[in-house]
């Protein structure tokens, strides 16, 4: 293979912040907003009852009713950010790299290029598997923290992107040789 | 070829693990149930009624039950083959999940047989890929002809080299002195300079931990020795409470964790000795324990070099050689030496990076936006502003003036570190500065990027900052609060280098 080092013009750069993304399927909010139901209602009923049974005595009652107030106004925020954070998780499927996005207030975007994807697998919990939804993953060689992990996509995309994406990664592996 | 030809038969078809899997997974599961469990067994144990006992001996009876379950079931969910070059596991009792490895991506294949393996004929054959450890694929218990055909079938398959042919081959002429050149060896008045120079805080830290977990548990068992020497001693009580005997024990901690630390590190680092062979160094260390570290120049994802304010005076540096490896390898992953010259730091640099080590000289370095500064600050105020009331409210000036001190030292080392902060990105490689009353300096190539990932808080927002974290095989380097406008250039610059370069970050 010969040698090439060309020039590059820095503002001729693909670039990421004009990409189209693609939001991810409706029906993952309900599974969202049903999954963290679960918690917060169990969360909401350890606050209650610690409030109806007071089991320490030295703590005044009304101690307990501000914990609960804090308590309810956590899972109210919490909501809020879930269902206003859902609008931004969106993906993009770029030619040589997958790029996810994520956050409301505090906003992540992550890219992960193909030439490093150390291999793919498609997950669906329970909840997601009677909506028919899956999640797919795409590990480096970086550890957990690294990885790439899109929720919310229909099984069959999934199913399409990682075709994809694996037919990437083993065409950039070839080139290298 | 004929062998592999009659290999897919075998393994092309999904199976299973052999049945020996079930016993040995049940008794891991029931093995870290109890070893998680047993302070509450003991607890149970010692304060509970004979009544009591068959309570939990039922409860243990079903969680065995339960657990046992579980086991068959995962054993049944559990079934591997090989597909297009890649090894294929089914798996998850609740969750199903489904690992694709790339033969290229297998760094190693390892068998183990412990006992019950051994009466059984059968292997634990564990793959390991670069990554984490949950991409690593564990089989309990195969036959041993399954195993074999598996191994022999991924290394023939396989078109990188082999990780491990290439650390044999190292270990292979490591014994041979003459092909190895020295590059640095650490004399004793070296080792003492290193000894005195290390990190006395950390241990201070450590001891300081540790003897008030003890304290705490010695109390916990029932057995207050402070209460007992009280008792036969009321002389002893008084004494403790005065300032003078705090100072004193402050005093003794200071000099118990300097002696530790230079000790520790004279034992560690004792004949420090590093060698150039091959396309890799090798690092010997250690007095009683002498370690040996490999590390290969392609494994290397980020060379490091630090002083400490100490190792600044007596003008040393530590280097770190941040190495790509599976998690269940740490124990080879940061190639570490000490005492370096600054000339000894360029000599091995260049031979990590090459030609490439001249981008140092010319790199245009930028710093980091005020912000930085700004953000640190305000979160250490909030950590003391509290504690400052509360102690202007008592009138006590005698704890508040130390604190006040600490405050107004975190506070400069705080500007210290935002300006040494800085960042650079030449053509072929990306560098970090930093440190606080020391200096640190991280180089990477730019073909060793992973991932790269930009976040934003609305604190950053308003401020139209971001932040970038660049993910490597080995370790992130994180470039905070810069200009989002920069950020993106870098990135998009970053992803089009790793993206159009060929070469392998391993």
């Amino acid at each position: 293979m010969t040698f090439t080092n060309d020039q590059v013009d820095v503002n001729q750069l693909p670039q990421i912040s004009d990409l189209m993304y693609e939001k991810l399927q409706r029906s993952y909010l309900k599974v969202m907003l049903l999954r963290y139901a679960i918690i917060s209602s169990a969360f909401l009923l350890f606050l209650i009852v610690l409030y109806i049974f007071q089991p320490m005595e030295d703590v005044p009652s009304h101690a307990y009713l501000i914990l609960l107030g804090v308590g309810i106004l956590y899972t109210i925020w919490r909501y809020i950010v879930l269902v206003k954070g859902f609008d931004n998780k969106a993906f993009a499927l770029r030619d040589k790299d997958l790029v996810y996005r994520t956050g409301w207030l505090w906003k992540t975007v992550t890219t992960t290029p193909f030439n490093r994807v150390q291999h793919i697998s498609i997950e669906q919990g329970p909840i997601e598997r009677n909506w028919n939804l899956a999640r797919l993953k795409l590990y480096t060689a970086g550890g957990n923290t690294s990885d790439l992990s899109i929720p919310g996509l229909d099984h069959n995309k999934a199913q399409d992107l990682k075709e994809y994406i694996s037919r990437k990664t083993r065409l950039s592996e070839q080139e290298e040789e | 070829m004929n062998r592999k030809k009659s290999n897919h038969i075998d393994l092309l078809a999904p199976q299973r693990q052999s049945y020996v899997a079930i016993l040995i997974i049940v008794y891991k599961l029931i093995n870290s149930t109890i070893r998680q469990s047993l302070p509450a067994i003991i607890v149970i144990m010692i304060g509970g009624s004979m009544k009591k006992m068959g309570i939990i001996a039922l409860f243990v009876i079903v969680l065995a039950v339960i657990l046992s379950i579980y086991s068959i079931i995962s054993f049944y969910k559990y079934y591997f083959y090989i597909k297009d070059d890649h090894l294929i596991v089914h798996k998850g009792v609740f969750k199903k999940t489904v690992l694709e490895i790339p033969f290229d991506r297998i760094q190693s294949i390892n068998n183990e047989q412990n006992l019950i393996h051994r009466i059984f004929s059968v292997i634990k054959l564990n793959v390991d890929t670069a990554g984490s450890s949950k991409e690593e694929v564990q089989l309990y218990a195969i036959k041993e002809e399954v195993g074999q055909q598996l191994r022999e079938y991924i290394l023939e398959n396989k078109k990188a080299t082999l990780q491990d042919v290439n650390s044999e081959k190292l270990q292979e002429s490591s014994t041979s002195v003459d092909l190895k050149e020295r590059i640095f060896r650490l004399n004793l008045i070296q080792l003492f300079k290193v000894g005195i120079t290390a990190n006395h805080l950390r241990s201070f830290g450590i001891i300081v931990f540790f003897f008030f977990t003890i304290y705490d548990n010695i109390r916990e068992v029932g057995l207050d020795l402070m209460e007992q020497v009280e008792d036969y001693l009321p002389l002893a009580k008084a004494a403790f409470q005065s300032v003078f005997l705090v100072l004193f024990v402050t005093v003794l901690f200071v000099i118990v964790s300097f002696i530790i630390s230079v000790v520790t590190t004279i034992l560690k680092y004792y004949n420090l000795t590093m060698y150039r062979m091959g396309d890799g160094f090798i690092i010997e260390s250690g007095l009683f324990n002498r370690k040996q570290y490999a590390a290969k120049d392609s494994k290397i994802q980020v060379l490091s070099w630090s002083q400490n304010l100490l190792q600044r005076v007596a003008n040393i540096y530590t280097i770190v050689m941040q190495q790509a490896s599976s998690v269940t390898a740490n124990n080879i992953k940061n190639a570490t030496a000490a005492g370096l010259s600054y000339d000894n730091v360029a000599h091995v640099s260049q031979y990590v990076f090459e030609n490439k080590y001249e981008d140092l000289k010319s790199m245009q370095w930028k710093s980091v936006n005020s912000y930085y500064l700004y953000k640190i600050c305000l979160r250490w105020t909030w950590v003391f502003i509290i504690p400052f009331c509360l102690l202007i409210y008592a009138q006590r000036l005698d704890v508040f003036i130390p604190l006040l001190i600490l405050y107004l030292i975190i506070m400069w080392s705080s500007f210290l570190r935002y300006k040494k902060k800085g960042y650079g990105i030449s053509e072929n490689i990306v560098a970090l500065k930093g440190g606080a009353f020391g200096h640190q300096l991280s180089i990477m190539e730019v073909h060793k990027v992973q991932n790269i990932r930009m976040t934003q808080t609305p604190f950053q927002r308003r401020r139209g900052l971001s932040s970038l974290i660049i993910h490597t095989a080995a370790t992130t380097m994180n470039i905070p609060e810069i200009k989002t406008v920069e950020a993106l250039a870098v990135k998009d610059y970053l992803l089009y280098k790793v993206e159009s370069s060929r070469a392998a970050w391993m």
